[in-house]
């Protein structure tokens, strides 16, 4: 059976809702389509480029959101719409249209017959001409800033000028991803261009751009951009939970270099400094039973590598485990829970006293108990400085990961549910609600005392948000339930 | 409507000012308001640059003249601004400062604002005196305008 290609009604419906229900004066492009880009599954996120160039014929007569809906073309690069987008700016013969339909067609998954006529519409307007045509040479600073943004190809890492980092997404890597990928990317302060699967590779490849891409993708790049370096492009990046997104921001961040940094802060407070950040990864705070669950270990199993001198918990009254001890335990399970062979239990003592690293991107352990960092360029052996290749090293990502061993699973350490975060900087480390300093634990023992009622009562200002999920992390970190 | 008896400021976020604001010859060289940001944070004098890089034409349109006394929100942090004035665009902001002598000299009278004034820029979040002492007005013309501020 034929199926149609085109965006559903309901798709329409909703970009338009956006579109006519945002004020472009009041709103920002990633405030107003956030919600509807965190909604849209797979083929939605496919049609959304189509479903935006749809919807502007019905905008002719409002000139501030027909030009609102180009930028959000623009912002996420949605070449698939240059056609429509040049249709509607040469009909209008609106000057900032045409510009947004350049900045488009710039990209060279965009039909040439689209290029020629906007090229056309354009004749004469060197700003236009600058964003279609990288073989078009800036006649002065003015004219350099502007090439420079287009074509980041040629940006030097000391450049005098200050621009927005670029980062290239693979198409490969899937809509919806690639798009939620995108709209933080932007929030955090890069720009986006996609690179389109069977198009040429243009001229986005210098100092100030890095590359998320499936690996056969890399092979192209490298091979029509020999110079660019390999530290600046991130394969496979995991792209499908919040935690992926956050690690991805933080490589592309270490890969871009001090020039062009990200405001990772803009994403979430917590992400302005690093896990490995030695001032970050010394801190926090857990009572054993918390460990213990956050771990994945039994009680009896902290308390042991504590007697073998293998963990050195404080002592303050209770026994109290910090963030690196969570980490050393818990990827020792990880270890275990992927090994059919016994696993050292010396990488405990080596993750706890790992006093972590500004630089690293990536930190990783053996089963025998090295602990190493990638700094951008390859794992590095910590003690030794050793480069190390062709050795199983499990990467301390995969072991906040959430997994099984035994009968005991281990929630995602970072993300333990949809609306809880760890953080060893925030509120000494313990699961807490996303964006708010409310434990998770908080939280549940006001669920016991009076459910919603006492919750809202301590925190009115939690009326109407999804918190059911922390309160269950709740519940399971004070054991009540 | 009434004159003004104090100095009035409007916020706005960097995306607004790039869009609506700009001089079109500037805003001409960029493509995305990310990388006018980054031109603007990279200057030793932000004010003096975005003052020097306004448009001619009418700053804020009636629909959206809601003005804030500036002497509320002196010397605030964007921070401190976004709280001040239930501000749901992320920082940094640009403020523009309407003293009274120029509002005056440009023509400009303002009035609270009511319910109906929130219905075309859709401000759903708005209740009255969410924001104290907050006003409006009809086109605000260049002319009006005393200074800019960068408040990151």
């Amino acid at each position: 059976m034929a199926t149609l290609d085109l965006p559903s009604p309901g798709l329409f419906a909703s970009v338009l809702d956006v579109v006519r229900g945002s004020d472009p004066r009041q709103r920002t492009v990633a405030l107003a389509f956030a919600s509807l880009i965190d909604a849209l599954n797979e083929s939605e996120a496919e049609h959304l480029p189509a479903a935006i160039g749809g919807i502007m014929p019905l905008l002719r007569g409002d000139l501030e959101r027909l030009r609102f809906a180009a930028d959000a073309l623009v912002r996420y690069d949605m070449f698939e719409a240059a056609g429509e987008l040049a249709g509607i700016a040469i009909g209008t013969a609106d000057r900032e249209l045409l510009l947004s339909a350049a900045a488009l067609c710039g990209n060279p998954g965009v039909d040439a017959t689209v290029r020629d006529r906007v090229a056309i519409a354009l004749v004469g307007v060197r700003v236009g001409q600058l964003r279609l045509d990288p073989t078009v040479q800036p006649k002065d600073e003015a004219e350099l800033l502007l090439y420079l943004q287009r074509w980041p190809g040629s940006r030097s890492v000391d450049g005098p000028l200050r621009l927005a980092p670029v980062v290239v997404l693979d198409e490969k890597l899937g809509a919806a991803a690639s798009l939620r990928f995108a709209l933080r990317l932007d929030a955090v302060g890069a720009v986006v261009r996609r690179l389109a699967e069977d198009a040429f590779v243009p001229d986005w490849f210098g100092a100030q751009t890095v590359v998320c891409c499936r690996p056969s993708t890399r092979s192209r790049i490298l091979s029509s951009r020999p110079d660019f370096p390999e530290r600046q492009i991130l394969v496979d990046p995991a792209l499908d939970t919040e935690r992926g997104v956050a690690i991805a921001l933080h490589r592309v961040n270490a890969a871009l270099g001090p020039t062009a940094h990200l405001r990772l802060n803009a994403y979430e407070p917590e992400m302005a400094t690093t896990l490995w950040d030695p001032d970050v990864y010394s801190l926090g705070v857990y009572e054993t039973r918390e460990a213990a669950f956050l771990t994945s270990a039994p009680v009896s199993s902290l308390y042991q590598l504590a007697r073998k001198g293998l963990l050195q918990p404080r002592q303050d009254g209770i026994t109290l485990w910090s963030f690196s001890d969570l980490v050393a335990v818990r990827t020792w399970r990880f270890l275990k829970s992927q090994s059919r062979r016994r696993v050292s239990s010396s990488v405990v003592p080596a993750l706890a006293r790992f006093a972590g690293d500004r630089d690293a991107v990536r930190v990783g352990a053996t089963s025998d108990g090295k602990v190493l960092v990638d700094r951008g360029g390859g794992w590095v052996d910590v003690q030794t400085g050793e480069q190390l290749l062709d050795l199983p090293i499990a990467d301390l990502d995969d072991a906040f990961r959430p997994f099984t061993i035994g009968a005991r699973q281990a929630p995602d350490l970072l993300h333990a549910s949809q609306n809880t975060r760890l953080h060893p900087a925030v509120l000494h480390g313990v699961p807490h609600l996303r964006n708010h300093r409310i434990s998770a634990r908080a939280l549940a023992l006001l669920d016991d005392r009076g459910a919603e009622a006492a919750i809202h009562g301590a925190y009115p200002e939690l009326e109407g948000q999804a918190i059911q999920d922390t309160i269950a992390i709740g519940h399971q970190l004070v054991g009540t339930r | 409507m009434e004159w003004p008896l104090v100095d009035y400021a409007r916020c706005v976020s960097v995306e607004v000012f790039w869009r609506f604001n700009l001089n079109p010859r500037v805003k001409d060289v960029f493509v995305t308001p990310e990388d006018y940001r980054r031109w603007i944070e990279s200057d030793p004098e932000p004010s003096t640059i975005l003052e020097s890089d306004l448009g001619d034409q009418v700053i804020v349109p009636a629909a959206n003249s809601w003005l804030v006394p500036s002497e509320r929100i002196h010397r605030m942090s964007a921070a401190e601004l976004k709280v001040q004035i239930n501000f749901d665009q992320p920082p940094p902001y640009i403020v523009m400062v309407f003293s009274v002598e120029r509002m005056i000299g440009a023509g400009v009278q303002v009035r609270p604002p009511t319910g109906i004034d929130a219905i075309p820029s859709r401000l759903t979040h708005w209740y009255r005196e969410n924001v104290p002492d907050e006003r409006i007005d009809r086109d605000i013309p260049r002319a009006a305008l005393e200074r800019v501020e960068w408040r990151p």
